[in-house]
Formats: C-alpha cells, sequence, structure tokens
C-alpha cells in the first residue's frame, strides 16, 4: 500500500542545509497499521507529510497503492490525496467556524460525496456525538474535538489514515479513550494506518512500530 | 454553486468575511454619498451660476444677432432669449434720467427667475417671464429719482410705456461691476418705438441659449468663425470672475475630499482583504490535505470575491445612495430646494472604486492561497502573509492612484496625493529605522515598559512599517482635508467681510468728485478712495495689430473688448506683482501694469511696448509688470494700471464704493437726482448670492470632513486589527511569564503611542508638502506653512493610535492568558 524508496529530505536553513530524512527505505502492506516512534524534531512529521503527499522530498520515491506520488503535479497529488488518504492531528485541526457536524461534512463536500450529511451524521454517531452536532469547536473539550476529527477522519472511508500524535494534546485518560475509539474504527474499517507518536504504549497497540532517531528509520523487534 | 454558497455563509457566520464586507460596503457608500452630494452640489452650483446668466450661455455682441441663429439654435432643440441693452433718456410728469434699458424676448429668462412687486416696499413676487408689450418694469431707485409709482406713465426716448411693477431681481444681474447696469426692463418689441436705437448708438445684444451640453457644443462649433470676432460665448464659469475663483475653489475641494475618502476607503479594503486571506491559509492548507487541488482553492476564492462583490457593492450603492438623501434631508435647511439631479457617472464612481479597490487589493493574496504548502497543517508555525507587505504595498500604491484618477479626472490633485504618498512611504523607511537606533541608544536608561514597548516595535518592524505608512497617509490625508477646509472658509470669510462695500459708483466726472465725497461724509459714510476710470482698448503690441495674437490664443477673454483701465501710484492688497517691477515714482515715461490672465492670454512680456485707444486717441506705454488679481475681493480692480495721469483731469472719470447700511437706502436716491449722470451698481444681491453658496459648500465641506473622518477610523481600527493575533499572542505570553497586567498595558500603549507618533509626524510633513502643492496650484491661494502641524501631528497621532489601539487589544488583557493562547493555537 505504503512504498518508500531512498527518501530524502533537505531544507535549505541561514546556514547551509539541514538533513532532514536521510534515506528511508519504508514497506506497509494493506490494512497494517505501524507506529513511529521517536523524540521531538526527530523529523517523524515530516516522513508522515511526505509519504501523504502533502510535501515531496527532495530525492526518492513514493509510491502509494501503486502510483508514484512524488513526480506528480500538485493537482494530480491532490486527487490521490482525495482518494486515498485521510488524517488524524495532534492539534484536532478543526476549523472555528464550523460547528461539529460541518467539521466532518468538509472532506466530504470537497470529494462531492453525495449523502454527506447523512454519512457525516452516522460518523458522528460511533464517535458518541450524536447529540453534539450543532456545536462548535469552542464548545467541545479536547477528547470531543479530537472525537470529532476521528469521525471526520473515516467519514471519508480514505483506505489510508495518517495519525499525527492524535493524543499528544490529551490527558493520559481522554487520551486512552480516544486511541481506544481509533483503533476499534480502524480495525472496523480495514483502514492502513501510519500512526506517529512518543507514547510506547500506544505505538504497541500497532501491528509494526519503527524507531525515528535523526532523520533515519529503524524498525523495532516485536 | 451550493457548495459555494454554503461555504462563503460559514465563512460569515464565523467573522471571517465580516471586516472585509463592512470595508466594501462602507467604501462604496461612502464615495457613493459623497460622489452623489458633491455632483449635485456642483451641479447647482453651475446651475445656479448659469442663473447669473439667465442661461446656460450667452452670445454677446455690440451687432445685431443674425436672425438665422435663433433657427439655428431651434433646430438643435436649444431654447434661446434675446437681449438688447441700451442707454435713453427716461422722463416722467417732472423729472428725467439717463437709464439704462434692457429689452427682453418672450421667453426670457431661460433660466432662473425675476422678482417684481408693486410697491418699492413689497417683499414681492417670483414670475419666470420679462414685461408685455407696452409695460416698463423699473428698479426701485429710478422710480424714486423720476417719481413716479406703479401705474404711471414712463417715456423711454419716444416711446410711452406703463409702469407695471417695480423690478426687485433679475436673474443676470450686472455681471462685471462696471458692465451696464439695466435699470428698466420693457418688451423688445417696444424697442423700434422708443427710437433709441439708431445707427452708430451703442447697443449691447446678447443671445441667450439653454440646452443640452451637447447641442450648445454643435452650436459654438456652427458659428466657430464668428465667436472671438464679433460674438463673444460667454459660460456661467467666465460669467462672472468673482464668483468663478470662489466656485472654482468649491468643486476643487470637494473632489480632493472626495479623492481622499476614495483613498481611505482604499486602505481600509487593502487591510481587510490581506487580513482575511492571512487567516485563510490554515484552512486552506486543511482543505488541501482533503484533496481539494490548488485550481479549486483558486477558484473558490475567485467565487468568494466575485459574490463578496456583488453583494457588497450593490449593498454599498444602495445605502451610499441613502446616506446621501439623508443628507439632504438633513441640510434642506441650507440647500436650494430644487437641487439639480446627479450625472449618470457620479452613480457609478462608487461602485466602481469600490469593485478596483476589492479587486486589485483582494485578489493578490487570494490566489496565491493557491500556494499555501499542505504540509502547513503539520507545523505550529505562526500564519504569514503569501505576498510580500513590500509587493502589497506597490500593488496598493498604484491602485490608489488608479482610483483618485478615475475619482477626480484631476491632474493636478492626482499628482499632488501621489507626491504626498511617496514622500510618506519613503519616510516610513527613513523615520523608522531613525527611530530604532535611537530606541536602541536609549533603551536600556527606560523604565520595564518601555524597553518592552521598543522592543515590540523592533520585533515586528515589517508590519510596523507598513503600519506606519498607513496611518501617516491617514494622517496626511485628514491633515491636508483640515488644513485646506480651514484656509478655504476663512478666505472666503475674509473676503466677504460683513461690511464689504455693497455699492459701486462710477461715471463721474472730475468736477462731481468733491461734491459727491462731501455728501457721503455728510451721511456718515465711509467710502474706498476713488479711483480715476477710463474705458479703453489695448490695439497694437510692439507696433503690431494684435489681432493675430487674439487669433492664436486659446483663453476665452475678448481681447477686443474695452478694458477697464485705471493710474495709481500704489498697488492695492489684493494685487500681487508677479513679474517685473511695481512702478517706479520717478519714471517719467508712461508705464502701465497688465493683469495676468489677459497678460497670458494675449502673451505679452514686461518690456512690451502696448497701444492703448482711450477716447479715440492713442497711447504707448511700457509694460513694466504683470500683476495677479484676486478679483473675488468685491474691490474695484482694473486690468491695466498706469503709472500717471493719461487724460487730463477734465476728461477723466472717477469711481468709488462704498458699504451702505440698509437704513441709508435713500442716500442712494440723494445721489442720483443731485448727480444724473453717475451710474451706480448695488451689489447686495450679488453678495446675498455669493454669501449663500459659500455657506452651502462650507456646509457640504464639513459633512464630507465628517464622512472621512469615519472612513479614517474605520482604516486605523481595521488596520490594528490585523495585527491583533500577534500582538495577541505575545501579551499573553507576557501574561504567561508572571507579567502583571499594568505592564502588559503599558508595553502596548508605547508601542501603539509611538507608532502614532512616527506616524503623525511624517503625516503631518507629508500634508506640508501636499497642501504646498494644493494651495498654490489647485486653489491658488498663497501658502503659508502650517508650522504648529510638526508639533500637533505627532501629539495627535499618538493619542489616536494609542487609544484606538488600547480599545481594540484591552480584551487582551482581561482574557486569562490561557485562553488566549489556546484560540489562536
Ligand atoms: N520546512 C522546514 N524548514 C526548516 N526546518 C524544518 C522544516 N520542516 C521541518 N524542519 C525541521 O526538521 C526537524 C524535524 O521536524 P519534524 O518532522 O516536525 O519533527 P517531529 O515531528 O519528529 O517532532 C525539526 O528540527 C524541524 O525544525
Ligand atoms: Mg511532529
Amino acid at each position: 500500500m505504503i512504498k518508500t524508496e531512498q527518501l530524502q529530505h533537505q531544507v535549505p536553513v541561514t546556514d547551509g542545509v539541514l538533513t532532514i530524512l536521510k534515506g528511508i527505505n519504508l514497506s506497509i502492506k494493506r490494512g497494517e497499521s505501524i507506529a513511529i516512534v521517536g523524540a521531538s524534531g526527530s523529523g517523524k512529521s515530516t516522513l508522515l507529510g511526505m509519504l501523504a503527499g502533502l510535501d515531496t522530498p527532495s530525492s526518492g520515491k513514493i509510491l502509494l497503492d501503486g502510483t508514484e506520488i512524488t513526480q506528480l503535479d500538485e493537482e494530480k497529488r491532490s486527487a490521490v490525496r482525495s482518494k486515498l488518504v485521510s488524517f488524524v492531528f495532534q492539534n484536532f485541526q478543526l476549523l472555528s467556524s464550523l460547528n461539529a457536524l460541518e467539521n466532518v461534512m468538509l472532506p466530504l463536500e470537497v470529494a462531492n460525496h453525495p449523502q454527506a450529511k447523512q454519512q457525516a451524521i452516522e460518523f458522528l454517531g460511533r464517535v458518541g456525538l450524536a447529540e453534539r452536532h450543532t456545536h462548535f469547536p469552542r464548545q467541545l473539550s479536547g477528547g470531543e474535538q479530537q472525537r470529532v476529527a476521528l469521525a471526520r477522519a473515516f467519514a471519508s472511508q480514505a483506505p489510508i489514515l495518517f495519525a499525527d500524535e492524535p493524543t499528544g494534546n490529551l490527558d493520559t485518560v481522554t487520551g486512552g479513550k480516544v486511541a481506544d475509539l481509533l483503533f476499534a474504527m480502524n480495525k472496523e474499517a480495514g483502514t492502513t494506518l501510519v500512526l506517529v507518536t512518543h507514547d510506547r504504549a500506544l505505538a504497541q497497540r500497532c501491528t509494526r512500530q519503527y524507531l525515528m532517531t535523526a532523520g533515519e528509520l529503524a524498525e523495532l523487534d516485536t | 454553486m451550493k457548495n459555494l454558497l454554503t461555504f462563503i455563509w460559514r465563512d460569515w457566520r464565523g467573522g471571517e468575511l465580516s471586516i472585509l464586507v463592512f470595508s466594501v460596503i462602507l467604501a462604496t457608500a461612502t464615495v457613493t454619498s459623497i460622489s452623489l452630494f458633491t455632483n449635485r452640489i456642483q451641479n447647482s452650483i453651475q446651475q445656479e451660476a448659469a442663473e447669473f446668466l439667465a442661461a446656460d450661455v450667452q452670445v454677446r455682441s455690440s451687432m445685431n444677432i443674425p436672425d438665422e441663429w435663433f433657427e439655428d439654435a431651434n433646430e438643435l432643440n436649444l431654447q434661446s432669449a434675446q437681449i438688447q441693452s441700451f442707454r435713453a433718456m427716461a422722463f416722467a410728469k417732472d423729472a428725467m434720467q439717463l437709464a439704462t434699458v434692457k429689452a427682453v424676448s418672450n421667453s426670457y429668462p431661460l433660466k432662473g427667475t425675476l422678482t417684481i412687486a408693486e410697491n418699492p416696499a413689497d417683499e414681492g413676487q417670483i414670475v419666470s417671464n420679462g414685461p408685455a408689450a407696452g409695460e416698463a418694469w423699473i428698479v426701485a431707485r429710478l422710480m424714486a429719482a423720476l417719481d413716479i409709482k406703479t401705474g404711471d406713465t414712463v417715456t423711454i426716448g419716444d416711446a410711452d410705456l406703463t409702469v407695471t411693477s417695480v423690478l426687485i431681481k433679475e436673474p443676470d444681474s450686472p455681471q462685471t461691476f462696471f458692465g451696464v447696469a439695466p435699470r428698466i426692463m420693457i418688451h423688445q418689441s417696444d424697442v423700434p418705438r422708443t427710437g433709441a436705437v439708431q445707427v452708430g448708438s451703442r447697443v449691447n445684444y446678447a443671445l441667450l441659449l439653454a440646452g443640452e451640453n451637447k447641442q450648445l457644443d454643435a452650436f459654438k462649433t456652427l458659428h466657430q468663425d464668428d465667436f472671438g470676432n464679433h460674438f463673444r460665448w460667454t459660460t456661467p464659469q467666465q460669467g462672472s470672475q468673482s464668483l468663478d475663483q470662489a466656485l472654482q475653489r468649491a468643486e476643487k475641494f470637494l473632489l480632493l475630499a472626495g479623492s481622499l475618502s476614495v483613498i481611505l476607503c482604499g486602505v481600509a479594503i487593502a487591510l481587510a482583504a490581506r487580513r482575511y486571506a492571512t487567516r485563510q491559509t490554515t484552512n486552506v492548507a486543511l482543505l488541501k490535505t482533503f484533496g481539494q487541488s490548488p485550481n479549486q482553492i483558486a477558484k473558490r476564492y475567485l467565487a468568494v470575491l466575485f459574490v463578496v462583490a456583488s453583494i457588497t457593492l450593490s449593498l454599498g450603492f444602495l445605502s451610499g445612495w441613502g446616506l446621501h438623501i439623508l443628507l439632504l434631508t438633513l441640510l434642506a435647511d441650507l440647500l436650494p430646494a430644487n437641487l439639480a439631479a446627479a450625472n449618470y457617472s457620479a452613480y457609478g464612481v462608487g461602485a466602481l472604486a469600490g469593485s478596483v479597490a476589492l479587486f486589485s487589493f483582494a485578489l493578490p493574496p487570494l490566489l496565491a492561497l493557491r500556494k499555501v504548502p499542505p504540509a502547513k497543517v503539520l507545523r505550529e508555525d505562526s500564519e504569514d502573509a503569501l505576498i510580500s507587505a513590500r509587493l502589497s504595498a506597490v500593488i496598493g500604491f498604484f491602485s490608489i492612484l488608479l482610483l483618485v484618477a478615475i475619482f477626480s479626472r484631476d491632474l493636478a490633485i492626482t499628482a499632488i496625493v501621489t507626491v504626498g504618498c511617496l514622500v510618506t512611504i519613503f519616510g516610513v523607511g527613513f523615520l523608522g529605522w531613525l527611530t530604532l537606533q535611537l530606541g536602541n541608544l536609549v533603551a536600556s536608561s527606560l523604565g520595564q515598559s518601555w524597553r518592552l514597548g521598543l522592543a515590540n516595535l523592533q520585533r515586528h518592524q515589517q508590519v510596523n512599517a507598513l503600519q506606519i505608512m498607513i496611518f501617516a497617509s491617514l494622517f496626511m490625508l485628514l491633515f491636508v482635508l483640515i488644513a485646506s477646509r480651514t484656509s478655504l472658509i476663512g478666505q472666503w470669510q475674509s473676503q466677504l467681510p460683513t461690511h464689504s462695500p455693497n455699492v459701486f459708483v462710477f461715471n463721474i466726472f472730475n468736477h462731481e468728485k468733491a461734491q459727491i465725497e462731501e455728501q457721503l461724509v455728510a451721511n456718515k459714510i465711509d467710502h474706498q478712495p476713488f479711483y480715476p476710470m477710463m474705458r479703453g482698448r489695448v490695439i497694437e503690441v510692439n507696433g503690431e495689430s494684435i489681432t493675430p495674437r487674439i487669433e492664436q490664443t486659446a483663453s476665452h477673454m475678448n481681447y477686443e473688448r474695452e478694458l477697464n483701465l485705471t493710474w495709481a501710484k500704489n498697488l492695492g492688497d489684493d494685487n500681487k506683482v508677479t513679474d517685473g517691477h511695481w512702478h517706479d515714482a520717478e519714471s517719467e515715461s508712461l508705464e502701465v501694469s497688465a493683469e495676468a490672465d489677459y497678460a497670458q492670454g494675449l502673451g505679452l512680456v514686461v518690456g512690451d511696448k502696448l497701444t492703448f485707444s482711450i477716447t479715440a486717441q492713442e497711447f504707448t506705454a511700457t509694460l513694466t509688470s504683470i500683476r495677479s488679481v484676486q478679483w473675488d475681493s468685491m474691490n474695484p480692480n482694473f486690468f491695466m494700471i498706469f503709472n500717471q495721469p493719461v487724460l487730463d483731469d477734465a476728461a477723466t472719470n472717477w469711481l468709488t464704493s462704498f458699504y451702505l447700511p440698509p437704513d441709508k437706502k435713500a442716500v442712494l436716491n440723494q445721489l442720483t437726482a443731485a448727480f444724473p449722470t453717475i451710474s451706480l451698481i448695488e451689489l447686495d444681491q450679488m453678495i446675498a448670492q455669493i454669501q449663500g453658496i459659500i455657506s452651502q459648500v462650507s456646509m457640504a465641506i464639513e459633512f464630507i470632513l465628517l464622512l472621512v473622518l469615519a472612513a479614517g477610523t474605520l482604516v486605523l481600527i481595521t488596520s490594528i486589527q490585523s495585527t491583533l493575533d500577534i500582538r495577541m499572542q505575545e501579551s499573553a505570553i507576557l501574561r504567561a511569564l508572571g507579567a502583571p497586567k499594568r505592564l502588559v498595558i503599558r508595553t502596548l500603549l508605547v508601542e501603539f503611542g509611538c507608532l502614532g507618533g512616527m506616524a503623525g509626524l511624517l503625516g503631518a510633513i507629508a500634508a506640508e508638502a501636499a497642501l504646498y502643492g494644493l494651495q498654490t496650484r489647485v486653489f491658488s491661494l498663497d501658502y503659508a506653512p502650517n508650522s504648529m502641524l510638526i508639533l500637533i501631528g505627532p501629539i495627535m497621532g499618538a493619542l489616536l493610535v494609542g487609544m484606538v489601539g488600547w480599545l481594540s487589544t484591552r480584551s487582551v488583557v482581561a482574557t486569562p492568558p490561557l485562553q488566549v493562547l489556546r484560540q489562536l493555537s
């Protein structure tokens, strides 16, 4: 489902160039869930962005469901994203001007989903927020906001889900509940999951784990 | 489409669009209302000026107007009328008096109305036509002099006419102080009966025309060859030199104020658009992760722009129209009852300005949203603008110039405003740099809040530079407006002091001078000096006929007509030598000083030898100086002033003027009875009319100043709002770090106060530059530096920006820091 070859990424900084990713080779099969752990600043988010086609690497290849995405232009890459991927972010990334239901509907509307509203209602129900449709993000707790984000991610029924520190902004108990929900929904939908976290316990719930150290990726034994 | 509307509705609901929407509506409404209001006032002023001519155009001549001309006018759908005026003796039972007769055709007047009364003391009634055949309308003073009343018979030349009314007011009152003063109005069909008009007698003819400008132009083209020769094309603008200058200035001011409001609104829109675009970056990045492509993003925001444009422009237009109606209602007492309609273009200017501003300011940043990197969702950096401040300043600068040019259609105003803005922009660079250097030097010796405030200023250098530029331009515009308003109104008030001369007496023979003076003194009337006065024309320049020069000139002036000439040792206050030098007291040769417009039109230069024809004698004088004359001073003024008497005393006529209080009107009757050959002009009507117009225009100016101030405040608020996020975050961090509230407030105050102070100083400097240009080029007034401005500018700036800044950021300090930080992340 996801495959990279010699993925390298460098960015220009004031004194020369900074190499964030140093030749990453990775292969993830359909339905697998993998975790990437590592210290802050080690390049986890950068890698995640590359895999999801949000950014292009300096060199190397990325295949998403058989499509080489590094060579695509931004228009085509958008189409790939629309078909294949969904996201959950550390800071939820809900639009503050939209209520819960509208936030969930947003990607469906972008993809011109014929039954955006029903689909969104259904998924809000699944994350246990059926009563909170009309609430705006500022009226929801952190855990609730992340559940809305989960509903939004799964409602689009994309085959791959990228989650960047989904529990990073939540306390342990709430984080645990959100994680439970994430794994349960993932299992049900059969989604390929790429999870970035520095929570070892969370990582262990994935089928495989990788450790990111200063731009280099190594698989951990489980 | 439905999706788009939903999207826009949600943006609106979330408050993202509101500042943009409001600023476009306000901009469009302000410009629309100002443009409608000023246009209608302008048109009314012109209409009123047209009433001074009783027509849109008068074709004047000393020759009879050919009959075909009336037919031509008819074919062109123009209304026409005729006036003949001449001097004749008027006889009553026991008295006789030399009078000026004005014979009018049926359709006179084409513009304006006449006021007549039964008895001299009556208030009078308004009528729209002149006397019928066999009737005579006579001004009160002449009736008194002839000792007749309505119903009596007056004999003009050989014709007996019945006096049916007292003539109180005629629309075309004397055009120049020395023009012919009508005293008796009769119907033109009675002219032959009088026998007063013979071959060789001096008659002035005027063809009155009214209608569409296009038709008038067509008429003018048709008889092109005759104008400038024996026929003179006179429009309201040329009709009265005194009124002309005052009105021109008023019109220019309205244009200037309108242009400034256009600029302010443009800036408000620019800021709001930029802020909207900047705040959309996170949303766009998120939408991109959902698979929305750059093109879809561009389309989406284009659609937003179009929907916003169509809604705001139409709402703005409607509210602008409403505002101008409201304005007219509020000012109903001061404005003429039937205000002229606005031109079609005046309706469109607001929407045009609004859309140019909206598209030129909002389109670039919104289109740039295409390029937002989607990976931004994974990073926690702040929302940086996608278009550099410098680029948007450049785009903004040119769009604003375009706006001003569209609005004012006046090169001088556009150029001056441009220079003002340039001074501001370059000033910002320099002043900003200087202040920051100074700040560095003194920072260590200052208190904590000063240090923090100055540090903030340095940190936000780019944002601040833009903001100072905006504030400074804002202050410049306000200063310019307030200063020009003050000087214009002051100018008008000073030129029309309440006791300015309202009576001119001329054609005084040398031997009458002493007696008249005696009588005035006996009645306790202060009079101006007696000026010698003669009529004459220039016939040769440097020994060559002036005819070729006249054919070349682009000026409207009639160079063949007789000019008012005088001689004087000293120069009046309202005259200024612009070239050459004033008469040398010692010089024995004949020297002359010419009025500037006249000299320019004929291409005269100092040193030329001018040959004059005065009462059939020729005199040659050296042109030693050229003078500008302030015609609207209501003082006697002359085209040519010699350095010594040209005619001997016995042949000289004299002129004087004085203020006559209303209760001493009888003095005029004594004068005319004792000196039947003198001519008198009462200026009351004209002065009242000028004062009326001036008070209207001043009202309009004051109101527009208010609107512009409102637009300015909007800019101030929008601009501060646009940097609020950064400041909120910083203050929250400061407070989270344990800084006391007081320190945060003071820091903000220092920052905003410094910004405002710098902007005020710059604004004052730029305003000074712009005012210099405006006073000398646009308003033709003397320029006097407003030294106080340099002082007041920074103080006002600091106070104003400090206050608005503090008010807008007050909430920052009131909310718990955590909440602020969370809202912003
Ligand atoms: N566009 C960029 N420009 C400069 N530095 C960057 C950029 N993107 C990431 N970095 C740097 O690369 C490193 C890895 O970042 P990131 O992938 O966000 O780490 P992680 O998610 O593991 O905390 C960090 O030091 C970050 O500052
Ligand atoms: Mg990260």
